[in-house]
């Protein structure tokens, strides 16, 4: 032992916290087999007969084969798949931006306030997404309240086309999917315990750098979590594209809409299908692979 | 949190809970048997369904005992019935293009016209009437504008006058292909072609067509609700829109005006699965529900036109002078060639795609 | 150690209210530099809320806090200079244990190399040289309170103010690190300001006690002085075990002064420190101080003794504690120490009591 130190046991001995946890057993991962045995038959069985089904009936496994090529490289697919991605990219940013924000807010509302707040976010997700949409269509329109007050005030002489544009269309997802962001990072502040950043501050740490070191490093998993789960609804989103896009405004959704309700084309519905589920399964193994999601899920076990 | 992430990604669930939705009428079937037997009706929903309630299936609960089950279901719902063997429903109430696919592919059952007592089908023009789907209800694609934002030389009356932009200004929309069809016939109208040379449609033309009037869109319809909202909002002036929309908006009071000048009839079909359950009670329904009195009764309500002839003979005079397929309105339109479609919307579908992008 | 000492902490008529609920009422106190001295009392009695005064995090409603001489009642809790140790520790779950450390240096902006080097020679006080670049989950409860301890001392403040910070370890661990950090704090010379609920931790590690209750401080002093004259039966019974018995003052006699019991019997107690002003009061000895003779002496005139049978014996290992009978209202507890070899007496034996007047103290009820 070093002659400098004061401390008369040698740490080594006792036993790292993180290995004390009991180890998984059989019986464990028997508990998970009614749930993934309810998802399996209800939820991926019909999905996998749909495809094989749909595929299929395109013909041989050649002319499968050719009809994959033709779709992926088909410029228009591609077009929207580029749109999709962009536009959820942009969607899930601007929700990171308000929600958090909003999520912090959250934290800090007590009693009567906190009820109204919570309700404020969470009742417009009770809402049908069409019903949502439609009264942001009664906003923006030209006729709507937006440009008709912009007219009486005399900022603008024509009304303003809001509607039926990019912007539109993310703001109408933006509204729709805040929640998701809202409440999944406010459950990361939560678990924030409020004694780190006392320590921090009584280690001299003003506000920003506590934030800046402390509080948003551990708010980050939650952040990435409502990303996640906002990018990937974004990108099945169609209903509000169609509504409030314009006509350039077309995504992967609306393209597998079309091909099943108008086309009845359901093996090309598949391919795109499936075209989406690889793309988006690639995207989260590239999450996965830099932010580790399973350290960050240890790191909250352990606390 | 991975439980949220494992869950199928994209909307799946959607397709998943269509499929398993299947299971559904078999339920209310098997608690709906009464004494003269039943029939389940695939029903449009919503207004029509209303009506269709009124004026067809309570008079032919009433007169053969025969209990009427309607379900919901949007074309989807109904191939994928096809498809996956579960010919939950007997008659199929919908737009003639998914009948005809349900053909093409074998689903349906052909009409017994030789069992018919009470409806002649020759009352029934045979641009209507096919072997296995006969159309019942006529409806048109019209030319609607919003009165209030005219110039000075009014709204456009003509598909020509639409696409003059400088004379007749103001934002327009029309129909996607989204709606299953692409407003091509409208294209060569505007371009000159008469009326009779329509189909078989020259798309090269038709597109160098719509190209012209591309910038003055700023939105293609794709819900029949919202093409006659956004004229009644005043985001466009004028719009390609279907007539039982506009007409009862402008019986409502909406500044809305309409043109039957190049409209194109479609039509609202009766069809039959093969292998219904209730064969001979959808048998006598589609006859029923092509009676003229009964027909009478059913188009007045929604402002469309009768496929039987006869049935202007139970209608105010007139009737047929603001009706699709009305004698009154005969050389003003074309009728809808749903073969043509069949053939060609697949084509279509991606040059419009890859045309809305350029 | 620093030929100028700091670290003086002052505190004057501290008071804390929520809502209608008193959590501190009127505390007064002052900490020498150098000094470690301990907060404590039962939950509720105020000791927290004090501590969260001095570091800042608690507003007081009315009072002062004084650190060297300067008011710092109003300073927001990261200017204060204060090192503060927490009952969970609050380490920074995402940083390393070299991360955590330096965490207080690169709030002050210090240069790289001169962190480095603090670190270094933090972690080797504290023995964590082989787990810098360990994570706090990675770490035992020990390890993880080593860590917080050194994140307090990196940065040499004057006082470090502890919450509780043993609590969440078990008892062997407790008593060990007990020890450490009282070392650390002599070699280091800083102020300690440690609040605890756990009397053994305190009268162990204290220079100073401070005993609170209901918000008040009900006494003050070295822990010897605590322990042995406390000021108030609370006190006495809150530390230790303490015998109580109901007398009343009959008389001075010289320098001591004469009680009666209600069983009549009379002592003569020296209690030249304490003024009995109400005729009611408690007779307090602790129960090692009571000398104990088998067999009943027939001497029973003798001042201050008391017959009595056992009426139990439990046995503690280096001491048996016996509770005796003594016709008073309470029966009266008895430490022998386990030392002699010899037979201690049994059961029902009986026995004769003495309640020294040199060990035995006359309190107010």
């Amino acid at each position: 032992m070093s002659t400098t130190s004061v401390l008369v046991t040698d740490p080594a001995r006792e036993l790292p916290l993180a290995k004390r946890r009991r180890p998984r057993t059989a019986g464990d991962w028997l508990l998970a087999v009614p749930g993934l045995a309810l998802l399996l038959i209800a939820m991926i069985a019909p999905l996998i007969w749909f495809l094989w089904d749909s595929i299929a009936d395109i013909g041989t496994s050649a002319d499968i084969f050719a009809n994959v090529i033709e779709t992926v490289s088909d410029i228009i697919i591609l077009d929207a798949a580029y749109y999709t991605a962009a536009t959820s990219l942009v969607v899930t940013l601007i929700c990171v931006v308000l929600a958090y924000p909003m999520a912090a807010a959250l934290t800090l509302a007590r009693g009567m306030f906190f009820n109204l707040l919570i309700g404020a976010i969470i009742v417009p997700y009770f809402t049908s997404t069409i019903v949502r949409t439609y009264a942001w269509m009664v906003l923006l329109g030209r006729g709507g309240i937006i440009n008709q007050a912009m007219l009486d005030l005399g900022a603008i002489d024509a009304p303003m086309q809001l509607l039926y544009t990019h912007g539109a269309v993310i703001l109408g997802m933006t509204y729709v999917l805040l929640p998701y962001m809202v409440l999944t990072i406010f459950t990361a502040m939560k678990a924030i315990d409020p004694r780190l950043l006392q320590a921090a501050q009584s280690m001299g740490s003003p506000g920003w750098y506590t934030f800046l070191r402390v509080y948003a490093p551990l708010t980050m998993p939650g952040v990435m979590s409502g990303s996640i789960i906002v990018f990937i609804l974004s990108t099945g989103f169609f209903v509000t594209p169609a509504l409030m896009g314009g006509k350039d405004d077309v995504m992967i959704g609306n393209l597998i809409q079309s091909e099943v309700e108008i086309n009845l084309n359901w093996g090309l519905a598949s391919i795109i299908s499936i075209f989406a589920l690889v793309f988006i399964l690639a995207l989260y193994w590239t999450y996965y692979r830099i932010a580790n999601i399973g350290a960050l899920i240890d790191q909250e076990d352990s606390r | 949190m991975t439980t949220i992430l494992k869950a199928p990604a994209y909307g799946f669930s959607r397709r998943s809970a269509l499929v398993a939705g299947l299971a559904t009428p078999a339920l209310i079937a098997r608690r709906s048997g009464a004494a003269g037997g039943q029939l389940i009706v695939r029903s449009p929903g919503g207004a029509p369904e209303e009506s269709t309630r009124r004026h067809v299936w309570q008079p032919f609960e009433a007169e053969t005992g025969i209990r009427v089950t309607p379900v919901a279901a949007t074309g989807a719902r109904v191939f994928a019935m096809f498809r996956s063997n579960n010919h939950e429903l007997d008659v199929i109430d919908i737009g003639t293009a998914t009948l005809l696919t349900l053909q093409r592919q074998g689903g349906l059952a052909s009409i017994g016209f030789g069992d018919w007592r009470r409806t002649d089908p020759k009352d029934i023009p045979e641009a209507y009437r096919t072997s296995h789907y006969i159309g019942f209800s006529l409806y048109g694609t019209v030319l609607g504008v919003n009165t209030t934002m005219s110039g000075a030389e009014g709204p456009p009356r003509t598909w020509q006058e639409f696409w003059d932009v400088s004379k007749f200004p103001g934002p327009r929309s029309l129909p996607d292909m989204a709606t299953g069809l692409a407003p091509l016939e409208i294209a060569l109208m505007a371009d000159g072609v008469p009326l009779d040379q329509i189909y078989p449609i020259d798309l090269d033309r038709a597109f160098a067509s719509l190209s012209r009037i591309k910038r003055s869109i700023s939105k293609f319809w794709d819900t029949g609700a919202l093409s006659v909202q956004m004229l009644a909002d005043r985001e466009v002036a004028a719009s390609a829109v279907w007539s039982t929309r506009i007409i009862p908006a402008i019986a409502g009071g909406a500044p809305l005006a309409s043109s039957w000048e190049g409209h194109i009839i479609m039509t609202q079909a009766l069809g039959i699965f093969r292998n219904a359950a209730n064969m001979e009670n959808a048998q006598r329904y589609v006859e029923f529900a092509l009676r003229p009195d009964i027909q009478a009764n059913l188009v007045q309500s929604s402002r469309s036109g009768p496929a039987n002839q006869k049935a202007y003979e139970h209608l105010p005079a007139g009737y047929g002078n603001d009706v699709a397929g009305g004698p009154g309105l005969a050389g003003k339109g074309v009728l809808l060639n749903e073969e043509w479609w069949g053939d060609n919307r697949e084509v279509i579908n991606r040059r419009w795609a890859r045309w809305v992008r350029s | 150690m620093s030929a100028l000492q700091r670290g003086e902490v002052v505190v004057r008529n501290l008071a804390k209210r929520y809502g209608s609920y008193t959590a501190v009422a009127d505390v007064s106190l002052r900490a020498a530099p150098g000094e470690f001295i301990s907060l404590i009392g039962p939950s509720g009695s105020g000791k927290t809320t004090t501590l969260m005064m001095i570091a800042g995090f608690s507003n007081p409603d009315a009072g002062a806090i004084w650190l060297d001489g300067q008011d710092i009642t109003d300073l927001s809790p990261q200017k204060r200079q204060l090192g503060m140790v927490f009952q969970n520790y609050a380490i920074f779950p995402h940083m390393t244990v070299a991360e955590n450390i330096a965490f207080p240096l690169r709030v002050r902006r210090w240069s790289k190399s001169k962190i480095t080097a603090a670190v270094n020679e933090v972690l080797r006080l504290v023995n964590l040289q082989a787990y810098a670049d360990r994570l706090p989950r990675q770490l035992s409860g020990g390890q993880q309170q080593r860590v917080a301890l050194a994140r307090a001392i990196v940065f040499r403040p004057q006082v470090i103010l502890m919450d509780e910070p043993l609590g969440a370890l078990d008892k062997n661990l407790r008593y060990q690190m007990q020890s450490e950090i009282k070392d650390l704090q002599r070699k280091l010379g800083t102020t300690v300001i440690y609040v605890t609920h756990d009397q053994e931790e305190a009268l162990n590690m204290s220079d100073r006690l401070i005993v609170m209750d209901h918000g008040k401080i009900e006494q003050a002093g070295r822990p010897s002085e605590i322990y042995d004259k406390p000021a108030t039966a609370f006190v006495a019974r809150f530390l230790g075990e303490a015998n109580l018995l109901p007398i009343r003052a009959v008389g001075a006699d010289g320098d001591a002064i004469m009680v009666t019991t209600p069983g009549g019997k009379t002592l003569r107690v020296r209690n030249a420190d304490t003024v009995v002003a109400e005729p009611a009061s408690l007779l307090f000895v602790r129960p090692e101080k009571v000398r104990m003779t088998s067999g009943c002496t027939p001497a029973e005139a003798a001042l201050n003794t008391f017959p009595g049978s056992i009426r139990g014996v439990s046995f503690l290992g280096s001491m048996v504690r016996y509770t005796v009978d003594i016709q008073e209202a309470e029966p009266v507890l008895v430490d022998v120490a386990n030392d002699t070899g010899a037979t201690l007496p049994g059961e029902g034996e009986a026995v004769t009591l003495e309640f020294s007047e040199a060990v035995t103290r006359v309190i107010s009820a």
